[in-house]
């Protein structure tokens, strides 16, 4: 399993040939990119940081999970820090299996997982101004308190 | 940081709350994680713990509520 933080341009092509095997049926990549706009306001670019020693730990549990829960065969999740522009890949998700069906679900499932547990934070800079992005609530499993993903919070 | 023996998570957070280290707001949309693993409140903690205080997480390529 190929489980990355970096810094530099994601290798999308090496990363998805690399990962074929024989007896894999499909790969299900999902590429992540940098949007030029948030709600209409136009994006210049994004910096992303992150706690990283903890989401890097987060990512590998997330991709050996993956592995477990749907019965791919293999998974490689990357995660790229610094300042992104229009365009670019911010996070890297392939999945191989004997099957598309646990390929699709495993991505999907993935990318969803990670948004909302891998301690990672982005700001995003617009033409006329900057703000941190909003993240998503915490699901219960790693909340302060069971139930918190539910509750009207401020 | 000094606390009450025996400390927890949440000991942490009612010091910051205190020191009013953050607003109530953000405060109350934390995740802690105790030596890089996700912690409740009222995990305990010992000397030398590390305790981070996580907002809401951002990673990957969408913001909030907008599609992909």
């Amino acid at each position: 399993m190929l489980v990355e933080i970096v810094k530099t341009v994601v290798a999308t092509e090496v990363i998805v040939a690399g990962i074929k095997d024989g007896g894999d049926g499909a790969v299900c990549v999902f590429d992540g990119i940098v949007r030029d706009n948030t709600r209409g306001r136009k994006t210049l670019h994004l910096d992303y940081e992150a706690y990283e020693e903890m989401a890097l730990e987060q990512m590998r549990g997330l991709a050996a999970e993956a592995v477990t829960r749907f019965g791919v065969r293999d998974v490689a999740l990357v995660h790229r820090l610094g300042r992104l522009f229009v365009g670019e890949t911010s996070v890297l998700i392939v999945v191989a299996s004997a099957h598309r069906g646990a390929a699709f679900d495993a991505c999907r499932w993935l990318i969803d997982t990670l948004k909302k547990t891998v301690p990672i934070w982005k700001k995003e800079q617009f033409v006329d101004g900057v703000v941190w992005a909003d993240g998503e609530p915490f699901p219960a499993e790693v909340a302060l308190h069971a139930g918190d993903d539910v509750e009207m919070l401020g | 940081m000094e606390l009450p023996d025996p400390a927890t998570v949440e000991a942490v957070l009612e010091e910051c709350r205190v020191r009013g280290a953050a607003a109530p707001g953000l405060m109350a949309s934390l995740a802690v994680a105790v030596n890089q693993e996700y912690a409740k409140a009222d995990t305990p903690l010992q000397d030398g713990d590390e305790v981070a205080l996580l907002p809401p997480v951002s990673g990957g390529s969408r913001s909030n509520g907008v599609g992909v």
